[in-house]
């Protein structure tokens, strides 16, 4: 599994994730993830487009790195995932806590449109 | 295979192989990946505490109707459908990490069981084919 990432504008950063997000493929990207994570000020936009698989371990990274940034006021989102990731993400809720967007315009201007952080 | 982490990527190599073999469609394939890797890592991560070393047994059986997937331990006993109904959080300030394994099963198998049989677990997970997204609550 790879991890890659680069800033969209203001803060905002786009994490593209490919590969298998089984125990194997969230192993090699977990500490990138929270190290990329760690840097973001005001979102970022993790694009699933080009994962092929997701199990409860990728789902544990997803909330993890959510939940650590929302602490700071910073938000999440998920964007593009396919029909069968995306059901696995709905099965068990991600949905409601984590928001989903279709496209990456709607993903950056939901981040845009959340009150900033305190800095 | 052994109840550790060769075992679990080993296992789930066998039975993509024999998915194929079996001609499941990408989604069927999906769901049977899923549910094993759920399976197997909760025994690996729960069922030999302590250091304990064991042995997990699978058996594969697919024909026109569909298909049944059998997962077979040694480890302590454990019914994963005897775990309540995990209520999805409204907050992601709520939200558990862990803990989505077994909620993944109930949802991505056609039907799941358990038994306790001569000391080992003994895990039934089948599927229908053409029936992805039914007994879900989630189909179109």
């Amino acid at each position: 599994m790879t991890i890659g990432s680069r800033e969209l504008e203001d803060g905002i950063i786009r994490i593209d994730l490919a590969g298998r997000m089984d125990i194997a493929g969230t192993e090699q990207v977990d500490l990138r993830f929270s190290g990329i994570t760690s840097t973001v000020k005001r979102g970022a936009v993790v694009d699933m487009s080009a994962v092929s698989f997701l199990a409860s371990i990728g789902i544990r990274t997803l909330i993890t790195n959510a939940k650590s940034l929302k602490l700071r006021g910073v938000s999440l989102v998920l964007v593009r995932p396919s029909p069968l990731v995306a059901e696995v993400l709905r099965s068990v809720g991600i949905h409601d806590i984590i928001p989903i967007f279709e496209d990456l315009e709607s993903a950056v201007a939901a981040i845009k449109a959340a009150p900033r952080a305190a800095d | 295979v052994p109840a550790e982490r060769r075992g679990l990527e080993r296992s789930a190599e066998w039975v993509a192989e024999l998915g194929r073999e079996a001609r499941l469609t990408p989604s069927l394939a999906f769901r049977v990946e899923l549910c094993l890797g759920e399976a197997l890592a909760n025994i690996v991560e729960h069922g030999f505490e302590g250091g304990q070393s064991g042995q997990i047994g699978l058996s594969f059986r697919a024909d026109d109707e569909g298909l049944e997937l059998v997962v077979v331990d040694d480890g302590s006993p454990f019914d994963p459908m005897s775990l309540p109904a995990r209520a999805s959080p409204r907050r992601l300030e709520d939200a558990e990490p862990g803990g989505l394994g077994v909620p993944l099963m109930r949802r991505f198998a056609d039907s799941c069981s358990y038994e306790r049989r001569a000391s080992q677990n003994r895990l039934t997970l089948t599927w229908r084919r053409g029936a992805a997204g039914r007994n879900r609550g989630d189909a179109p």
